[in-house]
């Protein structure tokens, strides 16, 4: 749901292909990977280039327009909301989660060369 | 472009007898309009590709360091309330807890009108870093980088 208190804008690109699952109820869901890069420059005057990767959460409809159209490297374009979620992991420690559930996406170029 | 530009325009006023230090400030103004640019379009590249805005109300006072160098970060704790339903379809209300990172002057403003229970609106971008617990287990935090910063309304009652 679109929501006015929290949103996130990202644009980047996929650093693997979406991982589409199904739940109970027919509810489908894709995960994304996706970096965006940040450039800036350090006290000693050197450029540095720093990644972030982000966990991306689509569901529904955006899910298979997803899982039919987006591959590793092609660069996005998403409008969603920031959540957080603890799981349990296969070792059954804590692990927390930072998650954009996107609600909103654009292609912007096709898959990058290589 | 604009070396181009400077370039063809320095041979024009040579050519039309300028005075050859009205050539070098117009240079150095136009060096400086150039690099005023770059930056600019850069800051604004940066917000485009990763861009937060929240709001919502503070769940603590502000955590203020100030580091060796003067320099002043503050850190906030604020909830964003969302819409809900739960298994039975029940109607709730869903809270995340974001921590916000505040540098510099903006730090300032925090430590000195921002107190638990205000509400405020703040725009930044997201940020992970990876740290230790206290058991050596490496985890992946995730902080909100302000860079701008809003106070909607006075402190909550209650």
């Amino acid at each position: 749901m679109n929501n006015l208190n929290n949103t996130v804008q990202l644009i980047g690109r996929l650093g693997a292909d979406p991982e589409v699952r199904t739940l109970k109820g027919d509810r489908r869901y894709a995960r994304l990977r996706l970096a965006t890069s940040d450039t800036y420059y350090n006290k000693a005057g050197e450029k540095v280039q720093e990644t972030q990767w982000h966990n991306l959460v689509a569901w529904g409809g955006l899910a298979d327009v997803c899982a039919n159209h987006l591959s590793k490297g092609q660069e996005i374009a998403v409008e969603g909301k920031l959540g957080y979620r603890i799981y349990t992991d296969k070792d059954n420690n804590k692990q927390f989660i930072t998650e954009v559930t996107i609600h909103d996406l654009l292609m912007i170029s096709s898959r990058k060369a290589g | 472009m604009i070396n181009n530009r400077i370039r063809r325009t320095g041979r024009y006023t040579f050519a039309s007898s300028f005075n050859r230090t009205e050539y070098r400030l117009e240079k150095v103004k136009l060096i400086n309009v150039e690099q005023a640019l770059t930056g600019a379009k850069q800051k604004t590249m940066k917000a485009l590709k990763n861009h937060v805005q929240l709001i919502g109300h503070l769940g603590a006072d502000p955590e203020v360091k100030t580091f060796e160098n003067g320099r002043m970060m503050a850190r906030l704790s604020l909830a964003t309330n969302e819409p809900a339903r739960g298994k039975n379809g029940e109607k709730s209300i869903r809270t995340h807890w974001h921590t916000l990172v505040v540098w510099g002057k903006l730090a300032e403003i925090c430590a000195k009108y921002l107190q638990k229970g205000r509400e405020i609106a703040v725009e930044g971008r997201i940020s992970y870093r990876t740290y230790t617990d206290s058991e050596g287990n490496s985890r992946l935090s995730t902080e909100i980088t302000v860079n701008d910063l809003l106070m909607i309304s006075g402190k909550r009652a209650g």
